[in-house]
């Protein structure tokens, strides 16, 4: 018995260590990773100067770790043994009782009103910028989809939520000291829950079209002149699987199921569109081709891109600035319909000049910014205004 | 190449032993240069410019020992063979130290060198040095041939963290050893054993250090500081101590037999105790070429406070060019020669329970200032440690990570104490004790090769010595 142990956990071991790399060189393993949302590590080049430098045999371990063989079974397998584990986050990820919600670090209630100031600072500057060619200015302030499934927290965790209400209440005391009108979107709009995704961190379809609603009545409550096209609106949703950011990261695990919507009958508006310079389909979302197509909310306005124009050819409106993170992309499907252009921006993207320049060069008549309440005071990105 | 990564596990592997035992064993000379030869390639994958250095290091001390073993002016090759190694040791790790302080202190500026540290350098140096000691003090004869000697020193399970074999170890192996398969399948075993301490214990609790850690202290809670520092005394042990199991495993795959590293280490009810248990080679290679070389403790108590002081500040100076490292050995020096002094008496006669509570808070605070990045973040780290929660956020995050993390700190209180050898102890005989053990070992492979596979925090803490 002693020896057939012996030989056993050898043989075990050899066979292991020798069927992985066998496997992984005759498996035919795409080049994105749908779990992931990114494109995997492509074989190392061979280079005098990458030998030296490490980054070839880095690389190997990169291509290795990617490519293995039944990579997302592993990894699907590794996050069904965390949850049986009892892993409060599994690769980061709560299941809480009515969404999957992402690991928030906390933030220091006393290290905030520093930093509440100096973006409210920075916005001012931007909303007084704005006025002075006589523009409007709007802050829009949108709930994180932790914010509002907030509760699905265990209790001891409290100062998460804590934190962020403290920065929160800094942030729109400081932009109220300095008179930046803004919008609160999550005090403003009623059963917030229902206008997000269970699996993912963005509004839905419908809760971009509310949130453009509320901006439009802000803006009109201002004095701009904005017609009205969204009352009509309806929705249904498409039968393909959903890849939400949270949901993709629990490899099918979730117990969630979320479908996306889309317009019954878009606005009708006609436009043109342009993306970073090149004219492009003027389309608001890619529909899939087939009903089994997985779909993710990158399909609204095509993702996240440093540019989009819209133009809709109705010199007798204003023209429009929107920029922000991801959380735009669903309110531009229908902000359009209220301007003659509307210019669209990530900062995060579009390095050509500081969002003070373009203001100058394009002086768009109502400036929208649109933040999500966990970047209130991130200064990067779309927080890096000058 | 670290032994938790996909290419040393999936490539290196499945190549380098084969090749080796491919080899018969009656060609000891062949196995060797096989052994020697992928080694050398397991260095230069990870340092492919370094190895330059190493290379100089064995030829140097091959030579020195060379000259020490021909009988003429042993004295003078010993002290040029230190002074080479030292040189070695200095520049590419503590020269920058040293022109940092010398700055500050004269209002120079010299600039920085910036040499990459080569990896393992103080691991490589030290062993290449315990060789020409070992040659000086005749307890071996000096190698003719260059080839035992590099392989010695390259030999890739140890070669990069340890445990600092010396010659004396290893020499009658390196001619004559037998490879076989209880060796081997022990060797596997332990080697499963190491890859699980590291993959599925260290990285989980170096995941809440390195969070911990990051934070301000100025603002830390007191229970996270806490649940940091302890967390970060669990991630070193298993880090460490998984990394020596795993040389100690391929070395008896490969028919060699590595020395001990460390013993319960946390099980210690005093100081002293302590490091008889942890990083075992390091400390008796510091005893026996420099404590006892100063004289050790046969000697004046002054002269044993300074013996002790020199030899802890140079281990601390081991670890890393640092004030911090230095604090860290002087830290231990004090408690040692307090200990000695009358420290011990009072805690033998103590119940146990007040040993293990004072060895391993202070164990824990010696931790704090060997992970912090610098003195003052050592102060404020400190200070957290003693500050009065006041708020639920400081309860609240420290909950989080034991929540979070709880299997994982569960097993690490387990896996710190005995537990194994009493389990052995108590099942000794039992027909279906080996069964068990080899399932058991096969399933902890696969959870580990999983964890391999999913994990991308995967640092190893001894690689920067």
């Amino acid at each position: 018995m002693k020896s057939f142990c012996q030989v056993f956990l050898l043989a075990f071991c050899a066979l292991v260590l020798a069927a992985v790399p066998v496997l992984t060189a005759f498996s035919e393993a795409g080049d994105y990773s749908l779990y992931e949302n990114r494109t995997l590590a492509s074989r190392p080049d061979f280079s005098l100067s990458a030998l030296l430098s490490g980054d070839y045999f880095e690389g190997w371990e990169n291509y290795l770790r990617d490519r293995v063989w039944q990579r997302d079974t592993l990894l699907a397998l590794d996050a069904r043994l965390e949850t049986a584990a009892g892993r409060l986050f599994v690769n980061d990820v709560l299941t809480a009782d009515e969404a999957l919600l992402p690991y928030v670090e906390g933030i220091d209630p006393d290290t905030v009103r520093e930093d509440a100031a100096r973006m409210a600072d920075q916005l001012a500057a931007i909303a007084a910028q704005v006025e002075s060619y006589g523009g409007v200015f709007l802050y829009v302030g949108v709930p994180n989809q932790y914010s509002v499934f907030r509760d699905g927290y265990p209790d001891y965790m409290d100062y998460i939520a804590e934190g962020l209400d403290a920065a929160l209440d800094a942030f729109y005391a400081a932009l109220d000291a300095r008179g930046v009108a803004y919008l609160d979107v999550g005090a403003a709009l009623p059963e917030l829950s229902s206008f997000y995704f269970q699996t993912d961190h963005h509004m839905t379809l419908s809760g971009g079209v509310e949130t453009c609603r509320l901006i439009f009545d802000a803006l009109r409550e201002a004095g701009v002149a904005i017609p009205d096209f969204l009352a009509d609106l309806s929705y249904h949703r498409l039968p393909n699987p959903f890849y939400g950011s949270r949901g993709r990261k629990l490899y099918g695990l979730s117990p969630f199921t979320d479908q996306v919507e889309v317009f019954d009958a878009a606005p009708d508006v006609a436009f043109s569109r342009r993306d970073n310079g090149e004219e492009v389909d003027a389309s608001l979302y890619t529909l899939p081709e087939t009903d089994s197509e997985p779909v993710d909310y990158g399909m609204f306005m095509g993702g996240d891109i440093a540019e989009t124009i819209l133009t809709t050819e109705r010199p007798a409106l204003s023209d429009a600035l929107i920029f922000g993170d991801s959380y735009t992309n669903t309110i531009e499907t229908v902000f359009y319909t209220g301007f003659d252009e509307t210019r669209s921006l990530d900062l995060r993207y579009y390095e050509e000049q500081s969002l003070s320049a373009y203001l100058e060069t394009y002086r768009p008549a109502v400036v929208v910014c649109v933040r999500d309440d966990a970047n209130y005071l991130n200064f990067t990105g779309n927080g890096s205004l000058f | 190449m670290v032994f938790s990564s996909m290419v040393f596990l999936f490539l290196f592997l499945t190549v380098s032993l084969p090749a080796y035992f491919l080899v018969p064993a009656r060609c000891r000379r062949a196995r060797n240069l096989v052994l020697l030869a992928v080694s050398l390639f397991f260095y230069f994958f990870g340092e492919p410019v370094g190895i330059l250095l190493m290379l100089a290091s064995i030829a140097g001390n091959w030579l020195f020992a060379r000259g020490i073993g021909a009988g003429r002016r042993a004295k003078a090759w010993l002290i040029v063979s230190v002074v080479f190694n030292l040189v070695l040791l200095g520049v590419f790790k503590y020269a920058d130290f040293l022109i940092t302080n010398l700055n500050a202190l004269t209002g120079l500026a010299l600039p920085p060198l910036g040499l990459a540290m080569p990896i393992g350098i103080s691991f490589f140096t030290f062993q290449g040095m315990s060789y020409v000691f070992d040659v000086y003090a005749h307890r071996v004869p000096a190698q003719r041939n260059i080839l035992h000697v590099a392989t010695y020193i390259s030999m890739f399970p140890q070669l990069v963290a340890g445990p600092i074999v010396r010659y004396e170890t290893v020499a009658a192996e390196l001619e004559d050893r037998r490879e076989t398969l209880p060796r081997a399948a022990e060797g596997a075993r332990r080697f499963i054993y190491g890859l699980a301490k590291k993959m599925l214990l260290s990285n989980a609790m170096g995941e809440i250090a390195a969070a911990v850690f990051a934070e301000d202290p100025g603002t830390l809670a007191a229970p996270v500081a806490w649940v940091g520092a302890v967390a970060y005394t669990f991630q070193i042990f298993f880090d460490f101590s998984g990394y020596s199991d795993m040389a100690i495993g391929l070395g008896h795959i490969l028919g060699f037999t590595f020395p001990e590293n460390f013993r319960y280490p946390y099980v210690s009810r005093s100081i002293t105790e302590f490091w008889r248990r942890w990083h075992m080679s390091l400390s008796t290679w510091f005893r026996d070429y420099v404590y006892i070389p100063l004289g050790g403790s046969r000697c004046r108590p002054a002269r044993q406070l300074f013996n002790l002081l020199v030899v802890w500040a140079l281990t601390g100076l081991w670890h890393g060019a640092a004030w911090n490292f230095v604090a860290w050995g002087l830290y231990f020096a004090l408690i040692l020669a307090a200990e000695k002094l009358f420290l011990l008496k009072v805690l033998q006669r103590a119940p146990r329970a007040v040993g293990h509570l004072y060895a391993l808070t202070l164990i824990v605070l010696g931790w704090v200032l060997f992970n912090s990045p610098s003195l003052s973040h050592a102060a404020g780290y400190f200070a957290a440690l003693f500050r009065a929660p006041d708020t639920a956020r400081d309860a609240g995050q420290a909950l989080y990570y034991l929540r979070q993390y709880l299997p994982e700190w569960l097993c690490c209180i387990l896996f710190s104490l005995p537990v194994a050898p009493w389990l052995r102890q108590k099942l000794d005989g039992r027909a279906w004790v080996l069964p068990a053990v080899t399932a058991a070992a096969c399933a902890l492979f696969l959870l580990a090769l999983l964890s391999v596979v999913s994990s991308s925090f995967n640092p190893f803490i001894y690689f920067r010595f």
